[in-house]
């Protein structure tokens, strides 16, 4: 079974290939696979027929147990043989009908995909196999619907039935998730039916099962995507959206009918459903011209009446189901390929232009003669049978059954006024005015299709109890919630639902005789037209995407300000909530350290410093301002014993200055403090008091109670013994948490990379020897070059002292860096280059690597990576981390010459 | 052995880093290294894959000091795996990235950045300390600011603006947060911590730390109301760098969102029932946005938000299935949201234009290039059986049985939208005949890496798919881990004893 | 103490975000420095100030007064990496006057939201395949 669906998909893989070798040949090769199918599916009916079921199981994901099972009972069965049988028609008919299309190979490619997803999912006993195939049914009618891909039209209805079905889809997948575990199993066959009754959900299961079902099987009022759908190439309308894709949804609603039918209401929706559809699907029939769209919605008819005959669970009703079913898909698909013919020898399907092509096209006439009696249900043809049973199954049902009854007499009538149409005006009476003047009959493999299938449908009637013992039989227990005995006979005797018959041919005979008044009457229900589903449709999504737009808009205003204000906003929320929450009692009276008077002026400097820099307009003070704030931070920092810190900050900001002072010359005046409008400017001075209020308090609330933990102990008690160093800052850095350092330095290398590459495009810098005006008094310029010379010292000084007094790789970095923008300045960057000996980036990526490398050692040395290693040559002791820590030193430094270069450079 | 394995991922594209840096003027040999990087780090991704795999949870203490004065490194199932992703998706960004049209530096200096990047993104994967983690958020978060700068321009300069600036604030934040939480509780081991938090006494002002982090997480990860940035910056990078941000950066903010609220509240709480709003609303407003737009990489950059939306549902309803969900979308989004920019750049250059309203004809004169658009696209979607579908379906019924009906209905109606969405750039780019004729439509030359790494990406996609059993299986398995991080746990549990 | 560097702070990032907000990227600029400033005040005062002397070891003695030695480490790192993303910022700055030829935020972001323009370039023919962002130049 699994074979059969594997070599279809194999089959549509190669689809394109032959296409491109063979051309239109290319048919008989590829409906070799279907075919195939069909005789094996065919092989099995016996078995089946005697009450079995083949089964083939294969793991998926074991983690949902989910499994790719198949199982064949006779509900499947009959699917699987109108699936293959039809589909190999319809490959042999496509390859005809698009022989000249270019794109030939991507359609049997499509279809033939489609085959394969719609067998797996009438074979499919797995429920989330059932519907992975569903959803790929989807999205092969999506593909074969827009196939003529150039015409809005077919995009939009493409479009539209892909999101109809699309979306019921996605209520189907929740229903049958709460499905699977309501009836805790994840196979239909393995279902607890009582514990599905029982269970809590069982009217969600129930409502969301059916909207999957109805939106794929265009019950009204889901029914509007399948006329659209027409506009796909005949052999996709004739294959997909009457004969097979558009019954998936009949064919759940049967497969769960044993399950979900009980007196839950289940039947009855079904029923009512099922009748509204018919009745609209065959009033909209009527005044149809196009053969095309008049197949469409008798098509929408019959799928109401089939919902209709599960929905009445008698064994008369499933009976019909299942007969009508089977003798639908017959005649419609015959029909489809017989307009398709037509339309193909013709030009046209407009009926006013046809007439009396018997003469040109006698084996097609014939076919369509022959459905068109089956589907009008005349005896002895299996439209009748089923008709018969239709009606009996819905007297059975007592008072509603009546009542049903009369709709569907009137649905049959106007079904039969339609057949009346298709043949009659089509292929008797005089010659139309054809577009195409010398109408032919086509070639074999168009009129095979509708042939066989049009004498199949003959056949089964006549002789009825074959298809009685061999299929209907089987598919009838499967779909039935218990035992049910089936009989097909063509003549009961005289029985209500002869009568019923009776009254409907004569009714149909009437409704054609006076279509033309019918037409007219129907037509005066203007209101009715008015608000076709098109229109709501394209509204609906009109109000989609506004709605979507509403919603972009607030998030798309291109405002950094407004951003900013809404992180803001939030962050201070957050803080806020999380206070309240958590219950902090501020200033609880924690152990603090006692205020020292450096310490309160260094937030004093930093205060006023930033406060300047936030009013200020001068570029000049701007920078003298942040410059200030900095000091005080590093003020704030000497106070708090943090040597290495403090110097850092002041080497920082320093730099930070410099470059400032750099970009700065580029720049006006900055204009204006803060916003435009006053209101704006209170608003943000409010939020930002907000924020900082926010910020304090956090940090309140974190600092409230002694620090716990014993880190810091540890990290002084281990500096000298474990790391060889008394700074224990520094031994922190290269060595306890030297990982951090690593990230760091690399931020730093990146940093000066990317603004690099950003302000010049990546090009090497422009080297020049004058230096900048400010600078360019000889004196100065004599006197900068010892003092450039004596900072350089001092940097290495400060790296290898590092890690027993204040100092190290930053720093010692830093102060270099420095030195050498002096250089820069009082003598351009040529001088600093050629005494650098190499380029920014290569010292950059020395630096790294030889961090890189001083990690790597540890790792040679079977330790962890960044494990110091020591040893004490003549009594100085060296390890990996002064190996990492030079690393940090030549990155830094590295990274600042680069900054330098670039950030010096006047706007060019 | 191990004790590499643990730091490759970090150490590989630092390496790659420094090579091109001291090639750097000779751009043929820093093209090969990259490559050549990239391919390391896959390798090595593997390689971890099959060691957490077999269950076996590298550990380590780098400088070999004991937790939790050292810094901890672990990696486990969740890491392992996105060590892989990164390295698949980082080496496409770099066949895609070789380009010898343009300006060469600007196409050069590109692999620096790559590589620093993907050594940030790493390291954050294989972290266990918080100021770590914040160490190499900052990594990848400058990369990324080299990234989204290159090549200027513009509107790209505007857009490097915005991000700078917010990405900025967002990670002061972090820091603020990480400095908070060694004050509360006295460590930054990311094991202690769960200790801590796990054992009831939460210390004051704990809490408060957190959330503030996970606040800073939920802005790097692009959650409602706080992933304004994203839509705002995304579409003016070039495309590898986008798409190598589409893939990458948010789910390292989610990655960590999901490290941290697995350690440190591992039962349903109320934090979750916040997430789950959360999750929702990103999902509900991302793929509305979406919908609005007219270009394709908007589109996809929105889609990005309400993705991380789903990611976010499954962290929140905390059950093993949900959070294996959770993990295996974060697997699957990454290749597959990095593979759609991909395609988009270069069906943008194909047809000369970016708005859907200049594109078209590719259906009929590029079907390849439809195929490896319809894949990653449909999985995105959620349609079955591709990679997407699975991770869906997973959170869909886990949403159910955890009883919270409306997220699963939030969840499927988002699925149905970026259906709409992505079937408009099918119709519009694809379908549609091209505004200025079928001749508009030119092949562009240098684009043999950019093919090569889409082709890839789209069969990974299928490949997910159709092999969800076992990706399944390592989520539930990782996701068991989440539960019991026995790996960061351990690590304290050593301390104690030596 | 700290409850001073705590409400310092705060006042920093206060000022800051007061910056952040204002018209100007130059003024923006600067607030990211003052707001980095505060934050790293604040790791360090979240490490407490106890401690009389610096955290200086010594072969013979571990001071028992000596300051927390973590929190100035980390900071000393954050001071650092915020140094080189401030570097950037400021490369931005420079790039966006070139480019635009104005530094006020809002003229400069509503770019982001222009149509893509058309080109044969990834993104458009304005900035094609990495080109130095030097077309605004003067």
């Amino acid at each position: 079974m699994l074979s059969a669906v594997i070599a279809i998909a194999l089959s549509a893989l190669l689809a394109p290939l032959f296409a491109r070798r063979l051309g239109e040949q290319a048919g008989w090769l590829l409906a070799i696979a279907p075919f195939g199918a069909f005789l094996w599916f065919v092989s099995c009916i016996p078995e089946v027929a005697g009450g079995g079921a083949v089964v083939s199981s294969l793991q998926w994901v074991p983690a949902l147990d989910t499994a790719v099972s198949l199982r064949l009972d006779g509900l499947s069965l009959l699917f699987a043989l109108l699936v293959t049988g039809i589909g190999t028609l319809i490959v042999l008919y496509a390859g005809a009908y698009l022989h000249d299309h270019s794109h030939l190979g991507r359609f049997y490619a499509y279809l033939l995909l489609f085959m394969m997803a719609m067998l797996g999912l009438v074979l499919a006993d797995d429920l989330i196999v059932m519907f992975v195939f569903w959803e790929l049914t989807s999205v092969t009618s999506f593909l074969l619907i827009a196939f003529q891909h150039e015409s809005a039209v077919s995009r939009r209805a493409a479009l539209q039935a892909l999101l109809i079905t699309g979306g019921g889809g996605l209520a189907l997948l929740a229903g049958l998730l709460l499905l699977g575990v309501a009836g805790n199993s994840w196979t239909f066959s393995g279902l607890d039916i009582a514990a599905v009754e029982a269970h809590p959900a069982f009217y969600a299961i129930m409502v969301l099962v059916l909207l999957g079902c109805f939106t794929k099987s265009a019950q009204v009022p889901f029914h509007l995507w399948l006329p659209n759908a027409m506009n796909a190439p005949t052999p996709v309308s004739a294959y997909l959206h009457s004969a097979t894709m558009v019954k998936a949804g009949v064919y759940l609603m049967a497969r769960l009918n044993p399950v979900m039918g009980g007196d839950g209401g289940w039947g009855m929706i079904l029923v009512a459903f099922g009748a509204v559809t018919a009745i609209v699907g065959a009033v909209l029939a009527i005044r149809q011209t196009d053969l095309k769209r008049l197949l469409a919605y008798t098509t929408v008819t019959v799928l109401g009446q089939l919902t209709m005959l599960i929905g009445t669970n008698t064994s008369y009703g499933l009976q019909a189901f299942v007969l009508y079913l089977l003798a639908h898909s017959l005649y419609k698909g015959a029909l489809f390929m017989a307009v398709g013919a037509v339309d193909h020898s013709t030009g046209t399907r407009e009926l006013s232009k046809l007439g009396g092509l018997i003469r040109y096209m006698p084996l097609t006439g014939a076919a369509v003669a022959l459905a068109a009696f089956s589907n009008a249900g005349l005896p002895p043809f299996f439209g009748f049978i089923a008709k018969e049973f239709k009606y009996a199954g819905l007297i059975e049902m007592g008072v509603v059954g009546w009542v049903v009854t009369l709709a569907m007499i009137l649905t049959n009538a106007l079904l039969l006024a339609a057949a009346g149409l298709v043949f009659i005006r089509t292929f008797l009476g005089k010659e139309g005015p054809y577009p195409n003047k010398h109408p032919h009959e086509v070639s074999l493999p168009m009129w095979l299709g509708p042939v066989l299938l049009a004498i199949g449908g003959f056949v089964l009637g006549a002789w009825n109890d074959w298809p009685e013992t061999w299929i209907v039989n089987a598919a009838v227990q499967s779909v039935a919630r218990g035992e049910v005995d089936v009989h097909l006979y063509l003549w009961g005797g005289i029985t209500p639902a002869v009568l019923a018959s009776v009254v409907t041919v004569t009714l149909g005979a009437l409704f054609y005789g006076y279509r033309h008044l019918v037409r007219r009457h129907i037509a005066r229900w203007r209101v009715f037209w008015s608000v076709s589903g098109d229109l709501l449709w394209d509204r609906l999504l009109k109000r989609v995407f506004a709605f979507a737009g509403s919603i972009a808009a607030n998030f798309q205003h291109g405002s950094l300000r407004l951003h900013m204000t809404m992180m803001c906003l939030i962050f201070s929320a957050v803080v806020l909530v999380a206070l309240i929450v958590s219950q902090e009692n501020l200033l609880s009276g924690g152990t603090y350290s006692e205020v020292t008077l450096p310490g309160v002026a260094g937030c004093l400097l930093a205060l006023s410093g930033a406060a300047a820099a936030a009013v200020m307009r001068g570029r000049l003070a701007l920078v003298t301002a942040l410059g200030a704030s900095g000091l005080g931070l590093a003020l704030i920092f000497l106070s708090a014993n943090a040597p290495d810190v403090a110097i850092t900050q002041l080497m920082v900001e320093t730099l930070s200055v410099v470059f400032l002072a750099f970009v700065f010359r580029s720049m006006p005046r900055v204009p204006r403090i803060g916003a435009r409008h006053a209101s704006v400017r209170v608003f943000h001075a409010v939020i930002s008091v907000i924020f900082g209020l926010a910020v304090a308090g956090a940090l309140i609330a974190a600092v409230d109670h002694p620090l716990p933990g014993n880190i810091a102990d540890w990290f002084l008690a281990n500096s000298l013994p474990g790391g060889h160093g008394s700074n224990v800052v520094n031994v922190i850095l290269v060595d306890f948490r030297a990982f951090d350092t690593l990230g760091e330095i690399l931020v730093v290398a990146l940093a000066a990379l990317a603004a690099a590459t950003l302000l010049s495009g990546g090009k090497p810098a422009v080297l020049h020897d004058h230096a900048e005006p400010e600078f360019a008094s000889p004196l100065l310029r004599q006197g900068l070059r010892p003092f450039a010379a004596v900072l350089m010292l001092v940097s290495l000084i400060l790296l290898w002292r590092g890690h027993n007094l204040p100092g190290g790789g930053f720093i010692g970095g830093l102060v270099g860096a420095i030195g050498f923008i002096l250089l820069v300045l009082s003598f351009g960057n040529r001088t600093a280059r050629e005494l650098m000996w190499t380029s920014p980036p290569r010292l950059i990526g020395a630096g790294l690597g030889i961090a890189l490398l001083a990690g790597l050692l540890g790792i040679l040395a079977g330790q962890p990576f960044l494990t110091g290693l020591w040893f004490s040559p003549a009594g100085v002791k060296l390890g990996t981390p002064l190996l990492f820590d030079l690393g940090v030193f030549l990155t830094v430094f590295g990274s600042v010459m680069h900054m330098v270069q670039r950030l010096a450079g006047r706007a060019h | 052995m191990t004790n590499f394995l643990l730091v490759a991922p970090m150490a590989v594209p630092l390496a790659t880093l420094v090579l091109c840096l001291l090639l750097r003027p000779r751009h043929d040999l820093v093209r090969l290294v990259s490559v050549l990087g990239g391919v390391a780090l896959l390798a090595v991704g593997l390689a971890l894959v099959g060691l957490a795999g077999s269950d076996v949870v590298l550990a380590g203490q780098l400088g070999g000091w004991q937790a939790p004065y050292g810094i901890s490194a672990v990696i486990d199932r969740l890491s392992a795996a996105m060590v892989a992703i990164t390295g698949a998706v980082g080496l496409a960004t770099v066949l895609y990235g070789i380009r010898r049209e343009g300006e060469a530096e600007v196409a050069r200096d590109f692999h620096l950045f790559v590589h620093g990047l993907l050594c940030g993104v790493c390291g954050a994967f294989i972290t266990a300390d918080v100021f770590n983690l914040y160490v190499w958020f900052e990594v990848l978060l400058i990369g990324s600011f080299a990234l989204i700068s290159l090549g200027g321009g513009r509107r790209r300069l505007a857009g490097t603006m915005t991000y700078v600036v917010l990405n900025l604030v967002a990670t002061l934040i972090f820091l603020l947060s990480a400095g908070m939480i060694y004050s509360a509780t006295g460590t930054l081991n990311m094991g202690e911590l769960a200790i801590i938090f796990r054992s009831g006494e939460i210390p004051p002002g704990s809490t408060m730390a957190v959330v503030l982090m996970l606040l800073s997480f939920s802005i790097k990860a692009a959650l409602f109301p706080v992933f304004g940035w994203l839509p705002a910056s995304y579409h003016v990078a070039w495309t590898p760098a986008s798409a190598l941000f589409a893939g990458l950066l948010t789910k390292v903010g989610v990655y960590a969102l999901i490290r941290l609220v697995t350690l440190l509240w591992p039962e349903f709480g109320d934090a979750h029932v916040v997430l789950l709003w959360i999750a929702c609303a990103t999902m509900l407003i991302g793929v509305l946005g979406a919908a609005a737009q007219n270009e394709v990489r908007r589109i996809l950059s929105f889609h990005i938000v309400s993705q991380v939306g789903y990611m976010i549902l499954g962290l929140a309803l905390a059950t093993p299935l949900a959070i294996a969900g959770a993990v295996f979308y974060l697997i699957h989004h990454i290749v597959v949201k990095a593979n759609l920019f991909f395609v988009g750049g270069i069906a943008a250059r194909l047809t000369g234009s970016e708005r859907l309203a200049g594109m078209g004809g590719l259906y009929a004169k590029w079907p390849l290039l439809a195929i490896l658009f319809a894949i990653p696209a449909l999985s995105l979607a959620g349609i079955p059986p591709l990679s997407g579908f699975w991770a869906k379906l997973v959170l869909v019924k886990a949403s159910l049985e955890g009883g919270f009906w409306w997220a699963a209905a939030i969840a499927l109606i988002t699925g149905i939208l970026t259906l709409l969405s992505m079937s408009k750039i099918w119709n519009e780019a694809f379908l549609k005949a091209h505004p200025q004729g079928e001749q508009a439509i030119r092949p562009v030359p240098d684009m043999r890496g950019g093919w090569w790494a889409v082709s890839a990406l789209a069969a990974l996609t299928v490949l997910i798919g159709f092999g969800a059993g076992p990706v399944m299986d390592y989520a539930i398995a990782a996701a068991e881990q989440l539960a019991q991080p026995v790996g960061y746990l351990q690590r304290m549990a050593q301390a104690g004893g030596g | 103490m700290e409850i001073i560097a705590a409400l310092t702070v705060g006042g920093l990032a206060g000022i800051g975000m007061w910056m952040l907000l204002d018209r100007n990227l130059v003024r923006v600029v600067l607030g990211v420095a003052i707001i980095g400033n505060a934050i790293n005040l604040g790791v360090l005062t979240a490490g407490r100030y106890f401690g009389e002397t610096a955290a200086f070891v010594t072969a013979t003695q571990v001071p028992a007064d000596a300051a927390n030695p973590l929190p100035q480490a980390l900071v000393l790192t954050a001071i650092v990496i915020g140094f080189g993303l401030f570097v950037f910022a400021l490369a931005v700055l420079k790039s966006v006057r070139e480019t635009h030829g104005i530094t006020t935020t809002d003229f400069v972001t509503s770019a982001t939201e222009e149509p893509a323009p058309d080109g044969r370039g990834d993104n458009g023919a304005e900035d094609d395949v990495p080109a130095s962002g030097g077309e605004g130049r003067a």
